[in-house]
């Protein structure tokens, strides 16, 4: 009778093969969009569009107010496909950057980064509900969409 | 040494987190509430070095160590125009050997480090109230998480050298805490500005006797255009001690042009006894290419009032740094101190340190 024998590094393979795949799962994830991405805004705010400048400096927590109207920007949970166009077009980081930057903006001092919601229609819903949200959807999901305003349209590159 | 390892297991774990998880954020009714962590190992060597026994000057073993040295927790919570923040710390969890002083600070209790909540009327107007870190030049509203935004050896305003705190030293170069703030920025067409006026009620120490410390009251004046900011600022504050009156001014830059960047600052205290006359600056040149930035940088500080600094010691810095992804950064630098004075033993006139560190981020 034999002595059962005992792999120890087994474990750790397995281990790596499955990281492997989340990984690749992950990456398939963030899928790209290549349609025009519309940014959206409540309708009690006081302006009809905003410039990409000031868009900008909403999403890197330098600008908290249009008018009298505190706003909140939003993002998106997991890496929508507009979020790509947004934020390099926009604000000039791909999503995980600008995720992490906001990490280091909070050890910053304070900084409040955008409420990440989960997909477009979250999205579409906050921001007809909620004065002063701001956010960003493809531009084909707003067919028919009367609840928020249009204020600035990206072109996909 | 099991301490090392079960650390450095927790901290390679930790690593693997970030990268799917990111923050922790919750929303409960218009309520949101997340979690953002900070955690860094740190090593440590540097060549004996000047300390200071009563009237003398003596050298100081040599130091070599693996440490902890900050994780911080910051529990933001925000409903409209409401923040509210916390920031845990906990300081070295482990460390491989204490200073030869045979100090360590805390190992491992979780403090709260601050706690405040805010208003915000408008981007111009702002209202802070409870303990937080004072605005005060480029580094110390971050002060908590150093390493991840400068060197891993901050300039000398910011990190007071060793043996700076015995008597004839003032515990920090830069304001610790305050306890009221207005502030907000003005933002111009091309011109921002931002301002922050604070005020502290100190906070009492037990040394023997109870003292108040450090009621304040400080100020800072930034102004910027797009990427180039100059700013200044401005502490009173007034001990029950020797020092009674003391007034903090600094004036700092923070350049950029494309991967360039440029920080340069320059502090004094004066105090109305004399007892504190301190003049310390820094300049620090980096340049960035990709995920990796090397930077050069040269410190200076001068202290009337203490033995060592008397006559000044002068620091040559060069170092690299490594971005592993967003969430993950490496560090490595060396350090070259000239002490001057008559009184330095001529074995801790210069001194070589060497310091790495990896940090994370969630």
């Amino acid at each position: 009778m034999s002595a059962a024998k005992t792999y120890p590094h087994r474990g750790l393979g397995a281990w790596c093969t499955a990281l492997a795949a989340v990984a690749v799962l992950v990456s398939l994830a963030g899928t790209a969009w290549a349609g025009d991405v519309v940014v959206i805004g409540n309708p009690a705010l006081p302006v009809n569009s905003l410039s990409a400048a000031e868009l900008k400096r909403i999403y890197v927590g330098d600008k908290g107010f249009v008018g009298e109207v505190k706003v909140e920007p939003l993002d998106y949970l997991n890496e929508e496909g507009a979020a790509s166009v947004f934020l390099e077009g926009v604000v000039g980081m791909n999503p995980a950057r600008f995720h992490a930057w906001w990490v280091k903006e909070v050890f910053h001092g304070g900084g409040i980064p955008p409420r990440r919601m989960d997909g477009v229609p979250a999205v579409v819903q906050a921001v007809a509900a909620q004065p002063g949200a701001i956010g960003y959807v493809p531009a084909e999901s707003l067919a028919g969409v009367t609840t928020v305003k249009r204020l600035y349209t990206v072109s996909a590159p | 040494m099991t301490r090392i390892r079960a650390f450095a297991l927790v901290w390679g774990m930790a690593c693997l987190v970030p990268a799917s998880a990111g923050a922790v954020s919750l929303d409960v009714q218009g309520t949101r509430l997340s979690i953002n962590g900070y955690l860094d190992v740190q090593y440590t060597y540097m060549d004996p070095m000047p300390m200071r026994m009563g009237a003398m000057i003596m050298p100081m073993d040599s130091i070599s160590t693996l440490d902890q040295d900050h994780m911080n927790l910051i529990v933001q919570t925000v409903r409209d125009r409401t923040v509210a923040n916390v920031n845990l710390e906990s300081r070295h969890a482990f460390e491989s050997s204490v200073q030869s002083d045979g100090t360590v600070d805390g190992h491992g209790e979780w403090n709260v480090l601050e706690a405040w909540g805010e208003y915000q009327f408008s981007d111009r107007y702002q209202v802070r109230g409870g303990r937080f870190l004072t605005p005060f030049g480029i580094y110390n509203h971050m002060q908590y998480a150093i390493a991840l935004f400068a060197p891993v050896v901050l300039p000398t305003l910011y990190s007071p050298p060793p043996n700076y705190t015995a008597s004839g030293g003032i515990d920090h170069l830069v304001p610790d805490e305050a306890n009221l703030m207005v502030h907000g920025a003005f933002d111009g067409r091309s011109l921002r500005t931002d301002y922050a006026l604070y005020t502290g009620t100190g906070h009492r120490r037990a040394n023997g006797v109870d003292k108040n410390e450090a009621k304040n009251v400080g100020g800072q004046l930034n102004l910027s255009v797009g990427d180039q900011m100059l700013g200044f600022s401005a502490y009173w504050a007034n001990d029950e001690d020797a020092y009674r009156d003391r007034l903090h001014l600094a004036a700092s830059t923070d350049l950029n042009r494309g991967p360039w960047n440029l920080q340069a600052e320059v502090l004094t205290i004066r105090s109305a006894t004399d007892a504190v006359d301190v003049l310390t600056y820094y300049g620090r040149v980096s340049y960035q290419a990709g995920s990796d930035t090397v930077f050069a940088g040269y410190d200076f500080l001068r202290d009337q009032g203490n033995l060592i600094y008397r006559e000044g010691m002068q620091r040559w810095s060069a170092g690299i740094g490594h971005e592993v992804n967003p969430w993950v950064l490496l560090k490595a630098e060396y350090h070259f101190h000239i002490y001057d004075g008559s009184q330095i033993p001529s074995a801790v006139e210069e001194v070589h340190m060497v310091r790495a560190a990896a940090i994370m981020v969630f």
